[in-house]
């Protein structure tokens, strides 16, 4: 009896030790993740906000909340979202496409020249994008594509500078897959497209899963190319930066809620994908 | 990988069996003899050449000849609109850009502001990473992975305006200097002296975004018996750390040392949005924040000086090639080759 009092007391005690370290890293977790999370919640605050109350309120959040200056927003940017998805949908979607078999010819056929064009591809991750910036525009010009102010301008570059990051990536991937199951399919004759499209491409599922998650926020996020290329019909980000910050720079709870909007489609991709971008994360092994 | 080597397609394999017994049997003509074999493997290969073709297509049209005209021309006085593509060639644009103070200061300000900014961004979330590994529930760690990543739904344009609040005269940073007694009262960002340090320290606590998970996919990568066996053998938790997940995240590491320092090099995106809004003053930017890359961009679009646009961007160029090279060599980084 008084043996097993003891050893009970032992084990809360060893308990107790091993506890008190993981509760002190929660807390530190915590707290740095309330720091980075901060500026964003602001924003979410102060996008429903009664204008009067913002500016002896911004820094915490208040009651009542109001949508009013939400919808304006969502009036103002609705058309640079839309550009925006459209680039995603037609862009991003031919940039998978691209790299995906491109990957997946490098990493399991074999054909002369596979080494040195692989190479060739690689070492533009390698290349700074700066040298080709004004080049590029004139490119671009020449092909009178920003005379139209052509949608196109935004998605061409996704198609052809865009998936040499996916072929880094899915190359590494595709490699993985043991080469017995292509054999296989081979000699129930199935072709190399089938092959692709049918074995490769199912294993390969969470991965691209995050190369398209990147890609799409990638879309999001850039503004350069956007602001040089383009006259009105901007991506949200370089909408922001050139037209709606500068317009609204007297309103702050307007500029907050157009902020709130233009995240709005990537709110719902995260809630969607979520899982999925962070599984193909952690099982990438991103390195050098 | 060499594993894989052995396992050729068979088909293939017999191919260049065939070939060499073919090459050996007529060995008079032996060049034509291996053209030939050459022609029938790349038709047989005709597929992939097929499937790599929209790559290579882009790829040299628009990520190869871009930057070699960029460099051609960046020995002209191309200027933007001139009608008449006259070009004399000659270095005047690379000894104009060597007496320009304006472009030498711009490269002391973009290591002031680049090299804390990389070094942070590989440091820190490394040890955030370390941090989320040693939590025991894995619910909670879960959670936490999903708010990691939480930033990356906001365009990053709004995380520099939202940090442009905190810096404003009004705004939060005074505020909390306030609480603790400092009565300071400037503006953070339009201040010579304080700029820098300002645009560094923008998006503390640097925890957020992708690099946290990929250097969580590297420390899940690590054997679960072998973190069992060190703490079998009582290691302490530094310990762990330092000898056996440190040298298994070297991978990890060089990868964002090689990248964030090519990004480093050209990265002006901080100057344009700063510049956009007029949050910050023309001064600050063109003085106390200008980078090479900031200065490429307005003397091509604001000046119209497209040649010597070219020009600053060939330096910049050289340099991350030349900062890459020596990156490489001193890693030894040898991942970008096919077996």
């Amino acid at each position: 009896m008084q043996t097993e009092t003891v050893r009970r007391k032992k084990i809360s005690a060893d308990r107790v030790r091993q506890i008190i370290p993981q509760v002190i890293l929660n807390i530190c977790i915590c707290f740095l993740l309330f720091l980075m999370l901060y500026p964003l919640a602001m924003a979410i605050w102060n996008a429903l906000k009664i204008d009067y109350l913002f500016e002896n309120t911004k820094w915490y959040p208040t009651l009542p909340l109001v949508v009013t200056n939400l919808i304006d927003a969502f009036g103002l940017l609705d058309s640079y979202i839309l550009n925006t998805v459209e680039v995603g949908i037609f862009g991003g979607g031919g940039l998978i496409i691209i790299a995906s078999i491109s990957a997946y010819t490098f990493a399991k056929m074999r054909f002369p020249g596979r080494k040195a064009m692989y190479a060739m591809v690689i070492a533009l991750l390698m290349m700074p994008g700066i040298l080709t910036l004004i080049p590029q525009l004139m490119i671009y010009r020449g092909l009178g594509l920003t005379k139209s102010d052509s949608i196109f301008s935004l998605i061409l570059p996704l198609w052809t500078s865009g998936p040499i990051f996916g072929v880094f990536l899915l190359t590494s991937f595709f490699r993985g897959i043991p080469n017995d199951i292509f054999e296989a399919a081979k000699i129930d004759g199935a072709g190399d497209f089938v092959c692709y499209f049918r074995i490769a491409l199912p294993i390969c599922m969470p991965i691209m899963g995050t190369l398209a998650i990147m890609t799409l926020v990638n879309i999001w996020n850039d503004y350069l190319w956007p602001m040089t290329v383009m006259e009105d019909r901007l991506t949200i980000a370089a909408a922001l930066v050139r037209v709606y910050t500068s317009e609204h720079s007297s309103n702050t709870t307007m500029q907050f809620a157009g902020y709130l909007v233009s995240a709005i489609p990537l709110i719902v991709l995260f809630v969607v994908a979520n899982k999925y971008y962070i599984e193909g994360l952690i099982g990438s092994s991103i390195k050098l | 990988m060499t594993e894989q080597n052995s396992n050729l397609p068979v088909q293939q394999a017999e191919d260049g069996a065939a070939g060499a017994a073919a090459a050996a049997a007529q060995g008079r003509s032996g060049f034509k003899n291996k053209a030939k074999i050459l022609a029938g493997k790349i038709w047989k290969a005709r597929m992939a050449y097929l499937f790599l073709a929209p790559l290579m297509i882009g790829v040299l049209c628009f990520c190869y000849y871009p930057p070699i005209l960029a460099i051609v021309r960046s020995f002209t006085g191309w200027q933007i609109g001139a009608s008449s593509p006259n070009y004399t060639y000659s270095f005047d644009n690379y000894i104009r850009l060597f007496q320009d103070s304006v472009f030498l200061d711009s490269i002391w300000n973009m290591l002031y502001i680049n090299i804390p900014k990389l070094i942070i961004g590989i440091v820190v979330p490394l040890i955030f990473a370390e941090m989320l590994f040693w939590v025991k529930r894995k619910k909670l760690s879960a959670v936490y992975r999903v708010m990691v990543l939480l930033p990356i739904i906001t365009p990053g344009v709004i995380g520099t305006y939202l940090w442009t609040y905190i810096y404003r005269t009004d705004g939060l940073l005074n505020g909390l200097l306030g609480l603790f007694g400092a009565d300071v009262n400037i503006s953070w960002l339009n201040n010579a002296a304080t700029v820098i340090p300002a645009i560094i320290f923008m998006g503390f606590p640097w925890i957020g975004g992708t690099s946290v998970l990929i250097y969580m996919s590297g420390l899940m990568s690590i054997p679960v018996e072998v973190g069992e066996a060190a703490k079998l053998d009582g290691a302490r938790t530094m310990r762990v750390i330092w000898s056996l997940h440190l040298p298994s995240l070297m991978g990890q590491i060089r990868y964002f040392l090689v990248f964030g320092l090519i990004g480093a090099f050209q990265d002006y995106g901080i100057q344009v949005v700063l510049s956009g809004a007029g949050t910050v003053q023309r001064d600050i930017i063109n003085s106390a924040i200008m980078v090479p890359g900031y200065y490429m961009y307005t003397q091509a679009f604001s000046e119209g000086n497209l040649g010597y646009a070219c020009a600053i961007g060939t330096i910049i160029f050289l340099f991350v090639m030349i900062i890459t090279a020596i990156t490489f060599k001193v890693f030894n980084a040898q991942k970008f080759e096919l077996d």
